[in-house]
């Protein structure tokens, strides 16, 4: 009995880890987004699904063109990148080229992070230390995780009430409908319909 | 109280001229087969009888005092001089005919039994009555088995009777393997080290988090919104309506109707 009991306990904080671990890994599998913002001339284009995210990445000035790929990971507002490729799509021949030299430069790490701050229902900004400080305001249709899609984080920037809005015929009745509907209700519902709703919009 | 080891259906244990009936606690030996009155038996106590089919079950294995104090005696506190008096009564029922089997003590780790001749297992089968002869008994130690090294698997030298164990639920099977799996000396060593490595790992990890995690603050004021990560200049006084967002020296200011129109 008294060795079950120890085998137990030493049994838990491998379960723990163990259920922290793989929940974690689920929860990043929920990603489901598309991403689109521009920043130093570049313009990306993010689609994640699964947890495995592609970027397209193309500087405005000279038509470099990259490919990223890796796999996402997602705890609280932390938004980790386990890099699998970066491949250049197009090659103008360019040298002074700032895409070409940021890829290069971010080539020794596989693992990149940022921070995510909602601002709007589908508006982030992505803040980033590595290699230098930036700030960037993302698109973002969809949700980054599996708990987000359940549970929406609130915008910080108050945003035109959802009724006033002009929402596109057919679906957007709907949107309203379900809202009429669940409301009150689970948050996770009230989300859903605010997304099909967003998505709707003008 | 019955003795039976919990977990198997196990009725008796016939080996060399030896018969050990487990339901009843019963060791019967019994030299002339067909002269079953000249039989001996001896009844053991439950904790005997529970540490002797556990040490037939792992015959040729080393298994642990502790293990065998919580076999006998059901995970009760017993002192740990309880375990060698079952033993060495065990051992005195075996003096008449010491070739049969031989339990030896191994130093801090546990106690071991060897069979010197074949086993048949009785599964779930009422014992031979008095007026039926007991099963050819091999008494002789057979070359193959004398020669079996210690870790040999127990079914291939030894005969094993089935009859169809009673059914059991999935979830009575899965607690029983469960119980019989966590309770093992090697799961706890192991365990210990898996813990290890995870204590190991964890620290890594948070170490990790800890240089790499973008802490980003953000606070909501009547006029508008400002989020600021390790900000190294000034923040801008807030317009309003308008939404300020730092990281280092970077500072971008816009209104919320610049935010609508952005991308």
């Amino acid at each position: 009995m008294k060795r079950t009991l120890k085998n137990t306990l030493l049994l838990l904080p491998l379960l723990v880890v163990l259920l922290f671990v793989v929940g974690m890994f689920i929860n990043s599998l929920g990603c489901h987004y598309d991403l689109k913002m521009s920043a130093n001339g570049v313009n990306y284009h993010g689609v994640c699904r699964w947890g495995k995210i592609t970027v397209i990445e193309e500087e405005e000035a000279t038509r470099e063109k990259w490919r990223v790929t890796g796999f996402q990971l997602t705890f609280f507002n932390q938004l980790v990148y386990l890099i699998d490729s970066r491949t250049q799509l197009h090659e103008s021949g360019n040298d002074d080229s700032y895409l070409n030299e940021y890829n290069l430069i971010q080539s020794q790490y596989a693992l990149v992070n940022y921070a995510w701050v909602p601002l709007t229902e589908n508006k982030v900004a992505i803040f980033q230390r590595d290699p230098v400080h930036e700030v960037v305001i993302a698109q973002r249709d969809g949700w980054f995780d599996l708990y987000r899609w359940f549970f929406p984080p609130a915008p910080l920037v108050p945003g035109v009430p959802l009724a006033s809005k002009q929402l596109a015929p057919g679906a957007g009745d709907f949107a309203v409908a379900c809202l009429i509907t669940v409301l009150p209700a689970q948050p996770m519902v009230e989300g859903y319909c605010r997304r099909v709703a967003g998505r709707n919009l003008e | 109280m019955t003795g039976v080891a919990p977990g198997n259906n196990i009725s008796a244990y016939h080996f060399g001229d030896y018969v050990f009936d487990v339901k009843r606690r019963e060791l019967m030996f019994c030299a002339d087969k067909n002269n079953l009155q000249s039989a001996r038996v001896v009844r053991l106590s439950s904790a005997e009888s529970l540490i002797f089919s556990y040490l037939l079950d792992h015959h040729d294995e080393v298994c642990d005092k502790d293990l065998l104090l919580e076999i006998g005696w059901l995970g009760r506190p017993i002192s740990p001089n309880s375990l060698n008096v079952a033993i060495a009564n065990i051992r005195r029922h075996f003096t008449s005919s010491p070739q049969t089997l031989d339990i030896r003590s191994t130093p801090k780790k546990g106690y071991s039994l060897h069979l010197n001749c074949k086993m048949k297992i009785y599964y779930g089968k009422a014992l031979p009555t008095e007026s039926e002869p007991l099963p050819e008994p091999v008494s002789e130690p057979t070359p193959a088995a004398a020669a079996q090294p210690p870790s040999t698997s127990p079914s291939s030298d030894h005969e094993v009777i089935k009859e169809p164990a009673a059914p059991r639920s999935f979830g009575e099977r899965v607690k029983l393997a469960f119980l019989n799996g966590i309770g093992r000396p090697m799961l706890a060593r192991g365990l210990i080290y898996v813990n290890l490595l995870l204590v190991v790992l964890v620290a890594f990890v948070a170490s990790y988090l800890h240089f790499e995690w973008l802490h980003v603050h953000c606070t909501d004021s009547p006029t508008g919104v400002v989020c600021q990560m390790e900000a190294r200049s000034d923040v801008p006084p807030v317009k309003p309506a308008s939404l300020v967002l730092v990281s280092g020296h970077q500072v971008r200011v816009l209104s919320y109707k610049e935010l609508e129109k952005t991308l």
